[in-house]
C-alpha cells in the first residue's frame, strides 16, 4: 500500500511518515497541493493521500477539488486538520473528501480512521 | 532531544524567523492579504504541531496569536501599529520558549506563565478592542502593554468597526485549551515511544549537523597538511611527481567544496535588521528606508556569526547618529525619509559588507573636539591631522561621538568594539564620510577563518607563524648595523622606521621570560641593553595589530604559507601569546602568534598610535616627493614611491597576454603590465633570470610597470621650468640627474571583458595562486 502525506510541516510529514510505514505503508512527501498533485502524477499510484487544509500555493481544499476533477476517484482522501470548524469538514467532504483527522493525533487516532477507510485491520 | 523535537524546534524558528519578515513587510503594505495568511500560516503550523509534542506554553500562546491571526486575515481587524507590536511581542515570547526547549528540552518555569496570560490577554484586547476598556483596569499589566491599548482604542477602534460587532468569534477561555492539551500531550507521549525514527529526505537539499561539517573541514585541514607535506618530500621520480600533483588539486577542489558547504547567504544576517531598524526607527523618531543589497552572497558560517553584532553595531549608529529626524532632513532639503543601506559583494577573495546611510555625516570637528577633551590625542597634534586621519580616530578605545548619551548606540560600546570584533577574524574596518551626504562604513572579511595566510618566522630553533593579515613590512639588520640600528630609550628598545620610532619586542625574550607569579610582573631573565645584542642577522617583522604598531624581532624568516589553524590545548591558551597551532609543510609544529596579546604583554600601548598618525602625515607628504628609482634597458625612470605597492620577482612565464596586451594575475586579479621599455622582449630571450614587476596603485585599480632593475629609493626635487616658476611636469631631479615620471595615469585599462572574468574567477585564482 502507498500513501502521498501533502503538508508544508516537515515535522507532520516525519511525524504521519513514521506512523505509516510502521504499518508498511510506503509513503511519498509534498510540501503544498500543488506539488501534491505532481506527486500524484508521476510517482502514483496511491491508495492513499493525507492532506493538509492550511499550506502555501494551494491549499488542501483546491488539491482534493483538482484530485477529483482530475479522475483522481480510487484514491482515498483523509483530510488532516486541525480547523474545529464543521463548516470547513463539511466542505471538504463535500468535495470529495472519504476522512479526515484532527491535530494532533495520535497512532490510535490515525489506525482508527485508516480502519473506516478500510485500509487497517484493528 | 529526539529527532522529532529537533526537528519541531527547527521548522518553528524558520517559521518565526519568516514571520518577522513578513511582519515589517506589512508595516508597508497593510492590507497585503498574502503576508498575512504566510504570518498566519507561521504560527497555525506552530500550533498545530506543538499539540503533538505536548508543549502547553507554546500552544496556547501560539492559539491566541492564530486567533488574532484569523481575524486580520479575514479582514474583520486592520493590521495597526498596536497590534504589529501585539504580534512582535508575541514572537519575541515564542522564540525565548523555542530557545529554552532547545536548551532544556522542557518548557520552562511555570511563574513565566504568568506573562504569558498577560500576553494572551493582550492578544485578545487587539482582537477585540471593545473590551480593552473594561480588561486593562482589573490586570495588573506592564507598562507597554497598557499603552499598546490605548493606542488601540484610538487608531484601531474606528479602523475596524466590524470586529466590534462580532462577539461570537470570541476564542476559548485559555483553561479550556489548556485542558485539551494536557490530554493531548498524555496521547503523543505514548504516540512517540511506540515510534521508531525514519528519515524523510525527500527534498533535495540536506540539513547537516554544524558540528560535522566542522570535523570535515578539519580533516581537509588535515589533508593539506600532508599534501603540503607529500609535496616538500617529492623527488625527481616523474611517476611520484604526477601522482602528488593529481593529490594536490583533488585536495584543493576537495577543500573548496567543504568551504563551500559551510557558506550562508549573508541573507540570514541581513534578515534580522528590517525589524532592528524598524523598532529603532519607532523608539528615534526617524523615517528611514532599508536597503538590501547582495543578500546571495555567501560567507563562512562561523563568520556570519562573528560579523551580527559589529553590523548591528553599524546599524545603530546610523540611524542613531546619521539619519536625521524628518524635521530636520526637510529643513536641510532632503527627502524627510532616509536610506539606509546594507550591501554585500564578493571583491579578490574578500567579502565586503557596506553600511552606508544618507545622513549628516560624521563631523570631523566634533570628533577631533571630542578626541581632546577625552584626551586621546592633544590639541596640538590633532592640528596636524588630516580630515581622513580624524575621522579613523572614532575607532579609538574610549571614544563616543554621542552627544547625549541614549539607549540606543550610547552604551560605552564605541567603533573600537566594531573594529575589535572584525579584526578578530581577520577583517579590517573602514569608514568614509561626507558631512551633509551620509557615512559609509565597509567591513573587509575574509571568505574563511580555518586556514589563512602566514608568514613563517624563526626564533630559538622553532618555526612561529605570523598572520599576515597583521604583517605591514620587514626589515632586515645586517649583523654590521645592529648597535647603530637599535636605540635604546629608558630600557626600550626602538627602531627608527623612515622618521619614526618603533618600539621593538624580542621574541626570544618574550619566549624566555619567566610566568608572572601572583600577579607579579613577568622579571627578564637578563636586562636588555645594546651590547648584549648577538652579532648576527636580525628581521623585524613590523605588525599592525589592533592599532598597536610594533616590530617585533625574530632570528629567521621562512617562506610564506597557507596555514591551517588548529586549536590549542589548555596549557598553551594561559601562556596567551599563541591563538592557534599548526602543521607546517616540513611537517614542523609551529605555534601561532597572536600580535595583538603580544603587544599587551610587552605594554606596547595606544598612545604610540597617535603619534604614529602624526608622523605617518609627514611621512606620507613626504612619500609624495619620494620615488623609487628603476632601470629598464638603460634608462632610469622615478616611479612615485607613495603608489608602490609590491615588488614582485617572477618567471617571465607568469606574464599572459590578452590580444597584444600583457597581464599579470596578482592575486587573483589581472593587472595589465606597462611595458614601454621592452623589458618583456629581453626577458624572454632569457627565461631562466626573474622579472621584475613594480606593482603599483593608480586610483581604484593596480597596474604593473616591467622594469630590468629596481635601483634606490630617493628624494625628488621639483623641477621649475626655466622663466616659468612652474613646476615641470613628469621629471624630477634624482640624485643629481633630472629623471622622466612614470605616468601611471597614461596605462590603459584592459578591454573589460578581460576584468569581468578576472573578478569572476578572482576568488578561485587567489587560492591557487596561494597554493603554488
Amino acid at each position: 500500500m502507498r500513501a502521498l502525506i501533502v503538508d508544508d510541516s516537515r515535522f507532520v510529514r516525519d511525524y504521519l511518515r513514521g506512523l505509516l510505514e510502521i504499518k508498511g505503508i510506503e509513503c511519498e512527501e509534498a510540501a503544498d497541493g500543488n506539488a501534491g498533485l505532481t506527486q500524484l502524477h508521476e510517482h502514483g499510484p496511491f491508495d492513499l493521500a493525507l492532506v493538509d487544509w492550511n499550506m502555501p500555493i494551494m491549499d488542501g481544499l483546491a488539491m482534493l477539488r483538482n484530485m477529483r476533477a482530475e479522475g483522481y476517484s480510487n484514491v482515498k482522501v483523509m483530510m488532516v486538520t486541525t480547523e474545529a470548524e464543521d463548516d470547513f469538514i463539511t466542505r471538504s467532504l463535500d468535495a470529495g473528501a472519504d476522512e479526515y483527522l484532527m491535530k494532533p493525533f495520535d497512532n490510535e487516532a490515525l489506525t482508527e480512521k485508516l480502519v473506516m477507510l478500510g485500509l487497517a485491520e484493528v | 532531544m529526539d529527532d522529532l523535537t529537533r526537528e519541531f524546534l527547527i521548522e518553528s524558528q524558520e517559521g518565526l524567523d519568516r514571520m518577522e519578515r513578513c511582519l515589517t513587510d506589512l508595516e508597508e503594505r497593510p492590507g497585503d492579504t498574502n503576508l498575512l495568511s504566510d504570518i498566519f500560516r507561521s504560527v497555525h503550523t506552530i500550533k498545530g504541531t506543538t499539540g503533538f509534542l505536548g508543549f502547553k506554553r507554546l500552544e496556547k500562546l501560539a492559539h491566541a496569536g492564530e486567533n488574532l491571526l484569523g481575524a486580520l486575515r479575514d479582514g474583520k481587524l486592520s493590521a495597526s501599529q498596536p497590534v504589529i507590536t501585539g504580534l512582535l511581542q508575541l514572537l519575541d515570547a515564542l522564540r525565548s520558549i523555542l530557545s529554552i526547549i532547545e536548551s532544556s528540552g522542557l518548557e520552562g518555569e511555570t511563574d513565566e506563565e504568568v506573562n504569558d496570560s498577560e500576553l494572551i490577554a493582550l492578544m485578545h484586547e487587539l482582537q477585540h478592542p471593545g473590551d480593552a476598556l473594561h480588561s486593562a483596569t482589573n490586570v495588573n499589566r506592564p507598562a507597554l502593554v497598557i499603552e499598546a491599548n490605548t493606542t488601540l482604542t484610538h487608531t484601531s477602534a474606528k479602523a475596524s468597526p466590524p470586529a466590534l460587532q462580532e462577539p461570537d468569534t470570541a476564542p476559548p477561555p485559555p483553561s479550556q485549551s489548556a485542558a485539551a492539551a494536557e490530554n493531548d500531550a498524555l496521547k503523543s507521549e505514548a504516540a512517540e515511544t511506540s515510534r521508531p525514527r525514519q528519515s524523510a529526505a525527500s527534498e533535495s537539499t540536506l540539513r547537516v549537523d554544524i558540528t560535522l561539517l566542522n570535523r570535515m573541514m578539519n580533516l581537509v585541514g588535515e589533508l593539506v597538511l600532508t599534501r603540503n607535506q607529500i609535496l616538500q618530500a617529492t623527488g625527481a621520480d616523474p611517476a611520484f611527481t604526477m601522482l602528488s600533483r593529481r593529490l594536490d588539486m583533488v585536495t584543493a577542489d576537495l577543500r573548496e567544496s567543504v568551504m563551500k558547504a559551510r557558506m550562508q547567504p549573508v541573507s540570514s544576517v541581513f534578515s534580522k535588521f528590517p525589524r532592528i531598524v524598524r523598532d529603532l526607527t519607532q523608539l528615534l523618531n526617524r523615517r528611514v528606508k532599508l536597503v538590501l543589497e547582495g543578500q546571495e552572497t555567501e560567507l563562512d558560517k562561523s563568520l556570519l556569526e562573528a560579523i551580527k553584532d559589529p553590523l548591528t553595531h553599524a546599524v545603530r549608529n546610523s540611524l542613531d547618529h546619521g539619519i536625521e529626524p524628518p524635521e530636520k532632513r526637510i529643513a536641510l532639503g532632503k527627502d524627510p525619509e532616509g536610506t539606509l543601506k546594507l550591501r554585500a559583494y564578493q571583491e579578490s577573495g574578500h567579502v565586503i559588507i557596506e553600511v552606508s546611510d544618507d545622513g549628516g555625516g560624521i563631523s570631523v570637528e566634533k570628533v577631533r573636539d571630542k578626541a581632546i577633551e577625552r584626551s586621546l590625542i592633544t590639541a596640538e597634534r590633532a592640528a596636524h591631522l588630516s580630515e581622513r586621519e580624524l575621522l579613523q580616530l572614532i575607532f579609538l578605545p574610549g571614544f563616543s561621538t554621542a552627544a547625549a548619551i541614549t539607549n540606543v548606540s550610547g552604551r560605552g560600546v564605541g567603533m573600537d568594539v566594531v573594529r575589535t570584533n572584525v579584526e578578530k577574524i581577520g577583517g579590517k574596518v573602514e569608514i568614509d564620510s561626507r558631512p551633509g551626504k551620509g557615512t559609509t562604513l565597509r567591513l573587509r572579511i575574509p571568505l574563511t577563518l580555518a586556514i589563512i595566510p602566514a608568514l613563517i618566522v624563526r626564533c630559538l630553533g622553532q618555526s612561529f607563524a605570523l598572520p599576515q593579515g597583521v604583517l605591514s613590512e620587514l626589515v632586515h639588520i645586517p649583523p654590521e648595523r645592529i648597535s647603530s640600528a637599535i636605540e635604546w630609550m629608558e630600557g626600550a628598545p626602538l627602531y627608527r622606521l623612515r622618521g619614526q620610532l618603533l618600539p621593538l619586542i624580542f621574541l626570544d625574550r618574550m619566549l624566555s621570560e619567566r610566568k608572572p607569579v601572583n600577579g607579579h610582573a613577568a622579571i627578564a631573565t637578563h636586562t636588555p641593553d645594546a651590547a648584549s645584542l648577538p652579532q648576527r642577522d636580525h628581521f623585524i617583522a613590523v605588525l599592525d595589530a589592533d592599532g598597536r604598531m610594533y616590530g617585533l624581532v625574530v632570528d629567521g624568516l621562512a617562506d610564506p604559507e597557507e596555514i591551517v589553524v588548529k586549536p590549542l590545548s589548555t596549557v598553551l591558551k594561559s601562556i596567551g601569546i599563541y591563538s592557534g597551532a599548526t602543521v607546517l609543510g616540513n611537517g614542523d609544529l609551529a605555534l601561532i602568534l597572536d600580535p595583538g596579546a603580544i603587544a599587551i604583554r610587552a605594554g606596547v600601548s595606544l598612545s604610540t598610535v597617535q603619534e604614529d598618525i602624526e608622523i605617518l602625515e609627514e611621512e606620507e607628504d613626504a612619500m609624495k616627493s619620494r620615488f623609487l628609482l628603476v632601470e629598464a634597458a638603460q634608462r632610469r625612470a622615478a616611479v612615485p614611491l607613495g603608489e608602490v605597492l609590491r615588488i614582485e620577482r617572477i618567471p617571465v612565464s607568469r606574464i599572459e597576454y590578452i590580444g597584444y596586451r600583457p597581464v599579470l594575475n596578482f592575486e587573483g586579479q589581472l593587472l595589465p603590465v606597462e611595458d614601454s621599455a621592452g623589458v618583456l622582449a629581453t626577458a624572454a630571450a632569457n627565461p631562466d633570470l626573474p622579472l621584475t614587476i613594480v606593482v603599483c596603485r593608480e586610483g581604484n585599480r593596480q597596474v604593473g610597470i616591467a622594469v630590468g632593475n629596481v635601483l634606490d629609493v630617493a628624494a625628488g626635487n621639483d623641477l621649475v621650468e626655466a622663466g616659468t616658476h612652474r613646476a615641470a611636469a613628469g621629471v624630477t631631479l634624482l640624485n643629481d640627474h633630472v629623471t622622466g615620471i612614470v605616468d601611471l595615469g597614461a596605462i590603459e585599462p584592459l578591454p573589460l571583458a578581460a576584468q569581468a572574468a578576472s573578478s569572476w574567477q578572482s576568488s578561485a585564482n587567489s587560492y591557487e595562486e596561494t597554493l603554488a
